[in-house]
This record gives structure tokens, C-alpha cells and sequence, in this order.
């Protein structure tokens, strides 16, 4: 593998790893002010749901 | 152990070109089920759902794979957006990205591409990715709603599927779930505890339906499951042919059963040999003591194991088989399984390996 392919390589797993900690990590922040589970943060049946909510499942 | 070195083992490792290519199959068999799913429960556009079953099925079958799959993060970016959110959705879609960023055509395709080992760094993302699912979706639930058994008492109450009365176990139910989310999470990562974890997935995955409140999140959590088993298979990644099978081709029933392993074993990482003319036992001097067994399996630095211990190594690195190794290790099972593994054998203290040149 070249070198700019490894770096590209590098960033690209950084980026993956750093947005799926990042995102489901403020969304149980969000979760724990708001009191309900939120999108993109793997909070699968964490909570009761609102009676207006849909499903996210 | 240095930065550089762990590196290597963790991402920049050789990965077998049969087992991500399964994967690519599973996967695009997943996409087509999930946009059959769509249509059913969904009706999204058909400007878009026509050509997501055409993409899915080109990454099932691996024709231009790794652009259709491409094409389906795409797809299943717009409709994550536009509506049609669900967590598995959005799994699968992430899933596929890493498909589409894996060599994953090189086996099981219309148009295989190349050959030999493919760069690993996919299956240590897809690694990282069950791991975050499970132990976000264990810390989520460490609330005190959730863990007073109030949650799935509610979910249970209004789940579309009968449901046996669990209500004195909720509390129990509640506790182990987030006990066993978290540790999935983490021990996937540890060669010493990743059998206990695969033995609670399927357990823990079997309860899930029950907290569906319509058809469509039944279907929903199916799909869900199976994203997760086939991401648990990143953890399989033995080398092609790296598990040599010494049978015993006197027996008829072990020839039958050797005809099945050789099917099954998709990923390719089995190796068979007969014991006729097998003479590694030669190079190794252990026939007479260890050969009582039908079937013995040799590992990588001449390890070597014999009977229900071969059989239990070989059903581990099967498609799904890492699930159940570990209930057939469960001593009743496994008395019953070293008498099954017995049947039909010749003890190999009775073969008289010829006296030849010996094979290093």
C-alpha cells in the first residue's frame, strides 16, 4: 500500500471511529436531559416512550 | 507491546478473502430482505426502491459489488432522512459502507477480482461496530427507568407477540440485559472471554422480538439481529485453509460427515486430509497415545486436538457456529457429543503408517 493510501486509510478510520463515539455519546447526553431516547445512538427500548412518539426500531 | 505492533494485530492485519466475501453476500441478501421489508410496511418511492433491490442483489451476488454498495449508503442516506429512520436501517447502512471499502470481491462473485489475502482494517471497523452498538445500547439503559424492570415491563405489556408472563423476573430481566450488552461489548475484544460472549448472544438476541408493538418492528429486530450475527463473523478471521482435518476414511459415517464440514465451511478456513495418508503423526511422534479419536484437528504451531475437542474447535469457526460451540462444551453435551464423535472410528493405534520418507 502507498503512503498517501495508508494516511487516506488512517483518516478514514479515525473519522469512522471518532463520529461513532462522538454522535451516540451526545445522544445519551441529550437522552439523559430530554428523558428519551435518541436517533443514531443505538438507544434501542432504553426508555418508555412518549405516547406521541413513533418507533425508531 | 508498542504502538506500531498493536497497530498491526488490531488493524493492519491479512484478512481471509472467503470470509468477507461472505459477509458481502450476507449483507446484500440483508439490504434485498430489508427493501422487501420496506415496501411491505414503508412504501417508500419506487424511484428508489427499484434500484435498491437491483443494488442489493449485485452485492449478493458480486457483480460491481463494492459500487452497488456504495450506491445503497447512498439510498439508505436519503431514506434515513427522509422518514424512514429505524436503528437497523442505519446499521445496515453503515455496514455496507464498510462492504463497500472492504476487497470483498474476490470470492463468491460473478466476477471475482484477484486472489490471495485481502487488508483486514474493514474487519476491525466492523468489530468496532458491534462493539459500540452493544455497549451504547447497555449504557442507554443504565436509567432508573429502565433498570426498575418499568421499561420492558411496558414493552412486554404491549407487545404484538404473545408473551409469557414475565412479570416476576423484570427486575432480573432488566439488570441482566445491561450486564450482558456491556459485556458483549467488551469482551469480543478479550481471546479468553469472547467464547462466554458469543455463548450470550443468542439468548439475549431471542428475547428482543418479544418488546415489538407492531409487525413491522418484529421484522425490524430480526433484520437487526442478523446485521449483528454476521458482524460477530469479523471475529472469525482464520486464514484459508488454516485448520487441517485428519479424518478417518474407514468409516463411512465419517466420510459423509467430513462431505458436510466441506460444504458448510464457507469461509474456507478448514484443511482435510485422510488419515491414510496423512503422516504428520510421523513428524510429530504422537500416533498411538492421542489417535483414539476418529477426527483430530491440527491448529497452528502443532497444536493438536482430538475428538469432541477437534469437533468443538471446527463447529467454532463455521458460519454461526461460534454461538453454539460453547453450549456443546456444556459437559452434558459434550458426554453426549465425544460418544457421537467415537462412532464408526478405528482406533489408530491399528494403522500401521508406512514406513516412507517423512513430510515436514
Amino acid at each position: 500500500m502507498t503512503a498517501p493510501r495508508r494516511w487516506l486509510r488512517g483518516v478514514f478510520i479515525a473519522f469512522f471511529l471518532l463520529a461513532q463515539t462522538v454522535v451516540p455519546l451526545s445522544g445519551l447526553y441529550a437522552s439523559h436531559l430530554l428523558g428519551h431516547p435518541f436517533r443514531f445512538s443505538w438507544q434501542m427500548f432504553s426508555r418508555i416512550p412518549a405516547e406521541s412518539a413513533e418507533s425508531d426500531e | 507491546m508498542n504502538n506500531s505492533a498493536l497497530w498491526g494485530d488490531l488493524v493492519d492485519f491479512d484478512a481471509n478473502p472467503r470470509l468477507i466475501a461472505t459477509i458481502r453476500v450476507a449483507v446484500g441478501l440483508l439490504a434485498l430482505l430489508k427493501g422487501l421489508t420496506l415496501v411491505a410496511f414503508a412504501a417508500p418511492p419506487a424511484a428508489v426502491m427499484l434500484p435498491w433491490m437491483a443494488l442489493s442483489f449485485a452485492v449478493a451476488i458480486g457483480w460491481h459489488a463494492r459500487r452497488a454498495a456504495g450506491g445503497l449508503v447512498a439510498l439508505a442516506a436519503y431514506l434515513l432522512f427522509q422518514g424512514f429512520y429505524a436503528n437497523h436501517l442505519y446499521l445496515l447502512a453503515l455496514v455496507l459502507l464498510l462492504v463497500a471499502l472492504s476487497d470483498c470481491e474476490r470470492q463468491y462473485a460473478i466476477r471475482p477480482q484477484g486472489s490471495g489475502p485481502v487488508p483486514g482494517w474493514p474487519l476491525f471497523l466492523m468489530r468496532a461496530q458491534l462493539s459500540i452498538v452493544y455497549l451504547f445500547a447497555g449504557i442507554a439503559k443504565i436509567n432508573g427507568e429502565f433498570l426498575s424492570g418499568s421499561t420492558l415491563g411496558y414493552h412486554f405489556e404491549n407487545s404484538v407477540l404473545p408473551v409469557p408472563d414475565f412479570s416476576s423476573l423484570l427486575l432480573f430481566l432488566s439488570l441482566a440485559t445491561v450486564a450482558a450488552e456491556i459485556f458483549i461489548g467488551l469482551a469480543v475484544w478479550s481471546e479468553r472471554l469472547r467464547s462466554l460472549a458469543f455463548a450470550l448472544v443468542l439468548p439475549l438476541h431471542a428475547v428482543m422480538p418479544f418488546v415489538s408493538q407492531d409487525p413491522a418492528q418484529v421484522v425490524g429486530i430480526l433484520i437487526f439481529t442478523a446485521i449483528m450475527l454476521v458482524l460477530f463473523a469479523s471475529f472469525l478471521n482464520v486464514p484459508e485453509g488454516g485448520r487441517l482435518v485428519i479424518w478417518d476414511d474407514r468409516s463411512e459415517v465419517w466420510r459423509r460427515r467430513i462431505s458436510l464440514l466441506r460444504k458448510v465451511d464457507l469461509f474456507g478456513a478448514l484443511r482435510f486430509a485422510r488419515r491414510s495418508e496423512e503422516r504428520r503423526y510421523e513428524v510429530i511422534g504422537k500416533q498411538p497415545g492421542e489417535a483414539e479419536a476418529a477426527l483430530h484437528l491440527f491448529l497452528p504451531g502443532w497444536r493438536i486436538r482430538a475428538g469432541m475437542d477437534a469437533i468443538l474447535e471446527i463447529i467454532a469457526v463455521l458460519p454461526g457456529g461460534c454461538f453454539i460451540a460453547p453450549y456443546l462444551a456444556l459437559p452434558g453435551v459434550r458426554t453426549f457429543g465425544s460418544g457421537l464423535a467415537r462412532e464408526k472410528s478405528v482406533p489408530f493405534s491399528r494403522v500401521r503408517p508406512e514406513p516412507t520418507a517423512r513430510l515436514v
